[in-house]
């Protein structure tokens, strides 16, 4: 049955409506808290520990030989990319808890992981000691390095006497000023000596270190009267300040070192650069409910879809629409056709298997054992492209080229045409030229 | 995950998970004119004794005991049309890779097989694919033993052979334009230990080049034909005979060489300077093999450290500038490591194991003689290693901004109109233009390299 209800008011551009009520009341009252909320609303499970981004939201100071210091923010990030599990993956397979440490111990007994270290720099005007606060996209990033996990210690051997304490630094890495960051070294110092009784008899410590939490505390409560500790906060916050700073987001340069090269156009077949794709796959159930139920599928997978997209790399862009009784992928993507099927299937072949159980004759699935085959579906579901030099109209419409004929009745969708408004530019190309990163 | 490999090597060909390091090796290009002598002849050779053959037998993976190290080793790989013609059905025969199944010729424009380098022009009787049944090899310790092996094949019934080319190793695994080749072979989990070679990139799993295992793509497996035992313990081999321009290239070197110390008199000494330091950044490597990622100013002095010691111990993600190792270089291209590239997912997946041996004289002399690199890239989904790297990376370079539009400097499918090449050296930016196509197919196939057990059963279907 369906209900009807008056549907809740739209949330705020860019903000995720989920979420608890009690939530939603706290982020009205504490208007500094709703990007975090927001953000919780984004989160997902991934499917590896080694497929997730690892954000520490505290800004450091870094210091070179020459005595310059820059404020940073690092990040890990994944060699393999970010994979999350689909809201579809989670209500029909829910994992038990020790899910992604069983995982993490297989995946790295078959082969080793590598997570990449990277560093966004601050630039004059950012705000360093609010780690609510993000900074824009265009901030340069730079890798540090590459730590490669071979295999996973017993558990918690040895972790008792570590403390992760992010204020015990490095030469040439200091701490910024974020408050929270005194907070957290006091608190985590208390709560290693906890851990080691060994610390207790230092009492004098501990008696210091508890009366200096209060006064941070106590400090922190003047500054941010609403501030949860929105670990998760700053990806979406940085969105809207920048949306709001900006009108439309990351439109400044960045200090990238590198320019796009002055376009040269290649005379080698290869140069194949923001072609287009129109995938038409007629629907199962045409009814008003199959076509919901599709919508749906598909709408509550929306942040995998992105993500996935995002390790793709290199499409433009890319849309579901439903068109008549068929559903449609359309998007403009740079390379080679399979690698870009490939690699959407890597990145979430588990979407493409719900979405095949909607359309009418789907190849075999899962996709992922299944890829060539695949790959010749989609290719075969693909709007043909007319080929210009048929593209000539004679005197006489009956003396159209045979070969026209023939290869409009073999083709019942056909692209005519495709405008490029900067023709030759990869996406990369044009996210670096605009300085968000790329 | 499955993480226990059990590989039967006696099951493998034996040129798949290793080289030979033998220095001969002669290709035969094989048409099959009477398909049931054929098979009878493929199933005695792959069987356990190969005395009805002429006393030949296919190598496999299984090591030599001591003493017992042949002097010459037949391996065999088989087209489509050459699987069809021996009687393999199509439904068979299609379950295969689309991209083997089709055939190289269909791949041409995205490879690069255009102009020179076009089907129509190739040697060795590759041009008719048609006739392109099988590519016979033969890896040989002397010459001595390649010949004998030679006549033997040769001896076999039903088959002709349309062409051959000779290859044989320059001393010190150099090949032509100088460098020292081959140098970084992916590891396999389950048959190389992680100490056999040392190396900074993470091990792969051997469905990287077999089928039938987990493949090198997350999640992924590539279908296997029906039977299963047609495809397993396979692996697909990009057989490629290059033609390289070495007049070409050495003059062309000479005329930058000159240009570059003319430009800055200051950072090379002379023209060889700008000559080693072109070659070095043109591939990433030394011609002595030492990678520019490690050693930007010249090569390691007092040698490299062995062929797998520091030469394959470094990466560039922390070269993001390409100071070092340009980002248009030969081998950050075809295998960036874990260099941020805009393709996330293909971090490490795409890789090929190579087999190469040069053919042609070693010297620079205009004298018409081909010479060039007779290379296998064997790897288990053609079109998700070989032409991925091919189409994506070697040419248009879609990995990185900063050099999609341009081509692979060596081997890429370059015109002088608009080829161009970046480098840096001693935090000076140099530019390259103006060279043309080095390197020219002068002949290719896609072969499908059979397990033992396959060959048996193709062996009985003509």
């Amino acid at each position: 049955m369906l209900k009807l209800e008056k549907p809740p008011a739209a949330p705020a551009h860019g903000v995720h409506t989920s979420g608890t009520a009690g939530l939603y009341d706290f982020a009205h009252r504490h208007p500094q808290a709703r990007g975090a909320i927001a953000a919780v609303g984004g989160i997902v499970t991934p499917t590896s520990y080694v497929r997730a981004s690892y954000h520490a939201v505290h800004a450091f100071v870094v210091r070179n030989a020459a005595d310059e210091v820059r404020y940073v923010r690092f990040t890990w990030e994944p060699v393999a990319g970010v994979e999350p599990r689909t809201p579809v993956q989670e209500a029909t397979d829910p994992r038990p808890d020790s899910t992604l440490h069983d995982e993490l111990s297989d995946r790295l007994r078959a082969f080793p992981q590598q997570m990449t270290l990277r560093m966004q720099i601050a630039e004059a005007g950012d705000v360093t000691s609010d780690a609510t606060t993000g900074w824009p996209d265009a901030r340069r990033r730079v890798t540090m390095g590459v730590l490669t996990l071979t295999h996973v210690l017993p558990d918690q051997a040895g972790a008792e006497q570590l403390g992760y304490n992010p204020t015990t630094l490095v030469d040439g890495v200091e701490l910024s000023d974020d408050p929270l960051l005194e907070a957290r070294r006091v608190a985590y110092e208390w709560s290693h000596a906890d851990r080691n009784r060994r610390l207790v008899e230092e009492a004098g410590t501990m008696s210091a270190s508890t009366s200096r939490l209060d006064r941070v505390l106590t400090r922190l409560e003047d500054r941010l009267t609403n501030a949860l500790v929105p670990y998760w906060a700053w990806r979406q916050r940085r969105a809207i300040e920048e949306d709001a700073r900006t009108g439309a987001p990351g439109h400044q340069a960045g200090g990238l070192d590198w320019t796009v090269p002055e376009r040269v156009w290649s005379a080698a077949p290869s140069d194949n650069l923001q072609r287009a794709m129109n995938l038409v796959m007629p629907l199962k159930d045409t009814s008003v409910l199959g076509r919901l139920r599709l919508t749906v599928a598909i709408g509550s997978c929306n942040d995998e879809l992105m993500a996935g997209l995002n390790n793709v790399g290199n499409v433009h862009f890319a849309r579901f629409d439903l068109i008549d009784d068929s559903l449609c992928m359309v998007s403009v993507y740079d390379g080679d056709f399979k690698n870009y099927i490939r690699d959407f299937i890597v990145a979430i072949g588990s979407i493409f298997d719900v979405i095949m159980t909607f359309v009418v004759d789907p190849p075999p699935t899962p996709v992922a054992e299944h890829a060539d085959e695949f790959i010749a579906w989609v290719d075969a579901h693909d709007l043909f492209q007319f080929p210009s030099s048929l593209m000539v109209l004679p005197g006489d419409l009956e003396e159209l080229p045979r070969d026209a004929l023939l290869l409009m009745n073999q083709h019942r969708h056909i692209m005519i045409g495709l405008y490029h408004c900067y023709p030759g530019f990869s996406t990369a190309q044009i996210r670096q030229a605009l300085g968000v990163g790329w | 995950m499955n993480t226990t490999v059990r590989l039967d090597l006696g099951d493998i060909q034996g040129n798949i998970l290793q080289g030979y390091g033998f220095p001969y090796c002669r290709y035969l290009v094989v048409r099959v004119d009477e398909p049931v002598s054929a098979a009878r002849w493929l199933r005695t050779i792959a069987g356990r004794t190969a005395d009805g053959a002429n006393g030949l037998r296919i190598e496999t993976a299984e090591r030599w005991a001591s003493g017992t190290k042949p002097t010459a080793c037949l391996n065999v790989g088989i087209t489509a049309a050459g699987l069809r013609v021996l009687g393999v059905p199509d439904a068979s025969v299609n379950g295969l890779a689309p991209e083997f199944v089709r055939g190289v010729q269909d791949s041409s424009s995205k490879i690069g097989d255009t102009g020179a380098s076009a089907p129509s022009h190739w040697r060795y009787g590759l041009a008719d694919a048609r006739h392109v049944h099988m590519v016979v090899s033969i890896n040989a310790r002397t010459t001595d033993a390649r010949d004998d092996m030679t006549t033997r094949v040769a001896a076999a019934p039903g088959l002709a052979i349309i062409g051959s080319l000779d290859a044989a190793a320059f001393a010190g695994g150099l090949v032509h334009f100088g460098y020292v080749d081959g140098i970084a072979q992916p590891r396999f989990v389950g048959y190389h230990g992680p100490d056999d070679r040392d190396d900074d990139q993470p091990m792969t799993s051997v469905g990287a080049v077999l089928l039938g295992f987990e493949s090198s793509f997350e999640g992924l497996t590539w279908a296997l034909p029906t039977p299963a035992v047609l495809g397993r313990n396979g692996a697909y081999d990009a057989f490629r005979l290059l033609d390289q321009d070495v007049v070409g290239f050495s003059d062309y070197l000479d005329d930058q060489a000159a240009m570059l110390v003319a430009q800055a008199p200051d950072v090379f000494t002379d023209t060889n300077h700008a000559r080693d330091v072109m070659l070095a950044k043109m591939l990433g490597r030394w011609p002595d093999g030492s990678p520019v990622a490690t050693w930007p100013d010249g090569p390691a002095p007092g040698g490299h450290g062995g062929r797998d010691g520091d030469l394959n111990r470094f990466d560039f993600a922390d070269d993001e500038p390409g100071a070092r190792c340009p980002i248009g270089s030969h081998i950050r291209r075809s295998n960036p490591r874990s260099a941020h590239i805009v393709q996330r997912n293909a971090a490490h997946v795409r890789r090929l194991v190579r087999r190469g041996m040069p053919y042609g004289p070693q010297d620079v002399a205009p004298d018409g003689v081909p010479r060039g690199l007779a290379g296998n890239f064997l790897c288990s989904s053609l079109g998700a290693q070989f032409e991925a790297i091919m189409y994506d990376w070697v040419n248009l370079g879609l990995l990185d901004p900063r050099i999609t539009g341009l081509n692979d400097p060596l081997i890429g499918n370059n015109d002088p109109r608009h080829s161009r090449f970046d480098f840096a050296y001693r935090d000076r930016s140099f530019s390259l233009a103006g060279f043309p196509r080095f390197v020219t197919t002068a002949g290719s196939a896609y072969l499908f390299l059979p397990s033992l057990s396959a060959l048996r059963w193709i062996g009985g279907h003509a």
